[in-house]
């Protein structure tokens, strides 16, 4: 999921660092003291989201949890994602430092769907099941597409790369919608509380 | 752990050296030995753990070879090797600098910066939140295996899963709950504040800093 | 006789569901009183409305015989009231035990000398001086409740509240507490379904139930017999 140092050209990763710094500035700009703990929470929940992992089949997938992250902070979620993305880059090597602007905008725009996804009032069980399910596919889809966007801008020499990555989340997709869903419909059971839009 | 006791090189002199380190080798279209200058020095310094980091850097190596092969099979051989050098390079400086700090001293080093309070109060509440719920992973785990249950491809595995990770968010959002709490009835004003003084540098960042300028701008022995 | 806390009347509801009508308490200067009840009748949640951080349905509050009215009302009294959580963790602002301990002292502007100072000391009384430079959070409950409680005891309120103090602590740290707790020279409420160790503390030990608050038990004079009615109904003589 995250696109690691030394690969990029140095115009995407200025370009990437400038879009996420003018996102990131404008999510912290407007964070509020109160904010601040679950912005906090979420931000940990998303770091450790990669140490959770799914069985499948003969391996394992790692989840992302973009989606929960997105659809419970909104536009907040740039500043968590940030620095979970910052710590794991430092911490374990994941991503990094000067890739960060680019991951950050590929991780963290997309958790914006699972945002307005999230508002949408759906009237039967089936739509409401759809809708959670979306909840995780879709910004896992579209950070899936970013990545195969950002490396096949890189060079032409990286599209058969970029498309081997995509195809390579495509089952990750799945389940992070299946957990999204599952995981939705026990916070309603257990605490529905949490889950009022407000 | 004792977070006083000093490491090798005083955080925050690492964040800014992996910094300034990485943004210019990412920069780079020819690579020479000289650029490893820094990181003999460094795993000089890990001396003990070098064998824990490597490991680690192979295991990150896995998607970087992968589209290292792509490009390679493409003829782009001074591509395909640029890039895996400067990925390595970049990499294992990361790993050499922050090998055995956890997210509490990287939460440390950002309010040694003097960044906004905002900011660092946003580190230190998520490194606490970060081991707090790493904690409950841990006893999760521990649970599942306790009772025999290996996770497989299957719906209930899937199920079991999902709960657990329902759990873990509504545990995180009571968390946050207390926080606030805990931000009013301790009379929080926008700041986490530290009693100790300026860090003093040691003669190791001193050292490591030298070393990386002359890594960054002393080219010697062309490599590709 | 100068009151820390009036209650009259007080009602509280939790998720629509009434916990209880009409608590009626009176706490002196410098009485210690203990309230214990079955899990969930909503001992924290009264805690939580002396502290200001929710309000009572209906019924009066007076704090150091100011009326709290609104949640606005409570800033005035902040600083004289100290809170412990049940949960350590959720006590604990900064990472470092002595930036922890210090953490009142510097948001109310004290310098950084003084507050080092008055840190150093605080730790020395509780005998956690050794721990001054140590994560919280990689420290024993027991370790960590010292900490919350130092990190409460420094900004030298008049009425603390303490929720569940011996949750989770060994016999020899409950002792400890039991020890610190009794030196104390304030108004402390103290929340627990610990009957032993409050015994050695309390002056009074008061019953909650969804009527109010029942019977009150003087440890300090345990000749006497006292009756007092349990949370289930019981009567029971000492």
């Amino acid at each position: 999921m995250h696109i690691s140092e030394g690969v990029l050209r140095p115009e995407i990763l200025i370009g990437g660092a400038v879009l996420s710094t003018a996102l990131v500035f404008y999510a912290f700009k407007t964070l509020k003291n109160e904010e601040i703990p679950k912005t906090a929470v979420l931000s940990a929940l998303f770091f450790l989201a990669s140490f959770i992992h799914i069985p499948l089949g003969p391996t394992s997938v790692h989840l992302v949890l973009g989606g929960i992250v997105g659809a419970l902070l909104g536009p907040r979620a740039f500043v968590a994602i940030f620095v979970a993305l910052f710590l794991q880059g430092i911490l374990f090597g994941y991503g990094g430092l000067t890739t960060l602007g680019v991951n950050v905008f590929n991780l963290a725009f997309p958790t914006l769907a699972g945002y307005f996804l999230f508002r949408l009032h759906p009237h039967t069980l089936w739509k409401k099941t759809a809708l959670w399910f979306c909840i995780g596919f879709v910004p896992l889809g579209l950070s899936a597409f970013l990545l195969s966007l950002t490396l096949a801008l890189n060079g032409e020499a990286f599209v058969s790369a970029a498309q081997l990555a995509f195809l390579a989340h495509l089952p990750v997709m799945f389940i992070e919608g299946v957990i999204t869903l599952f995981a939705l419909r026990f916070i309603e059971k257990v605490a529905p509380a949490w889950l009022e839009v407000v | 752990m004792d977070q006083t006791s000093h490491p090798p090189i005083t955080p925050c002199v690492a964040l800014l050296l992996a910094l300034v380190y990485g943004c210019t080798i990412a920069l780079q279209t020819h690579m020479y030995v000289s650029m490893s200058l820094i990181l003999f020095f460094l795993a000089w310094l890990k001396r003990r753990f070098l064998l824990i980091i490597f490991k680690r850097l192979v295991m990150l190596n896995t998607l970087i070879v992968f589209i290292a092969l792509t490009l390679y099979w493409q003829h782009q051989e001074h591509l395909a090797g640029l890039m895996l050098l400067r990925s390595n390079l970049m990499l294992l400086c990361i790993l050499l600098l922050f090998h055995g700090c956890n997210e509490f001293t990287i939460a440390i080093a950002m309010q040694r910066l003097a960044l906004p309070h905002k900011i660092t109060t946003l580190f230190f509440f998520t490194s606490k939140s970060i081991f707090l719920i790493r904690h409950e992973l841990v006893l999760f785990k521990n649970t599942l295996r306790i009772r025999g249950f290996t996770p497989k491809t299957d719906l209930l595995s899937y199920k079991t899963l999902a709960g657990f990770i329902g759990t873990l968010v509504i545990k995180a959002l009571e968390r946050s709950v207390a926080l606030q709490k805990a931000m009013l009835l301790r009379g929080f004003q926008g700041e986490i504040y530290t009693l100790s003084r300026r860090q003093s540098l040691s003669s190791n960042d001193a050292i490591a800093t030298l070393l990386t300028l002359i890594s960054l701008f002393w080219h010697q022995g062309y490599l590709l | 006789m100068s009151c820390s806390l009036t209650m009259k009347n007080i009602s509280a509801a939790r998720n629509g569901v009434t916990l209880y009508n009409g608590i009626t308490l009176n706490l002196s200067h410098k009485e210690k009183i203990a309230i214990i009840g079955p899990n969930g009748c909503g001992k924290t949640t009264l805690l939580e409305m002396i502290a200001g951080l929710s309000l009572p349905q209906s019924g009066l509050l007076e704090l150091f015989h100011r009326p709290m009215r609104s949640l606005d009302d409570f800033k005035t009294v902040r600083t004289m009231i100290g809170y412990l959580f049940q949960d350590s963790d959720n006590q604990f602002l900064a990472p470092i035990v002595e930036d922890d301990v210090a953490f009142s002292l510097l948001a109310q502007g004290i310098s950084k000398e003084e507050a080092a100072l008055k840190t150093a000391m605080m730790l020395q009384d509780l005998g956690i001086a050794h721990l001054a430079k140590k994560v919280v959070y990689h420290l024993s409950g027991g370790e960590k409740k010292l900490v919350a409680l130092a990190g409460v005891l420094i900004a030298e309120p008049k009425l603390m509240l303490l929720d569940e103090p011996t949750n989770g602590l060994d016999n020899a740290m409950q002792q400890k507490l039991v020890a610190i707790l009794r030196k104390i020279d304030k108004s402390i409420i103290i929340v627990s379904h610990h009957r032993e160790f409050l015994e050695s503390i309390v002056d009074k030990i008061y019953t909650m139930t969804q009527e109010g608050l029942h019977g009150t038990f003087n440890a300090s004079n345990p000749q006497k017999s006292y009756i007092w009615r349990t949370y289930d109904g019981h009567e029971t003589t000492l």
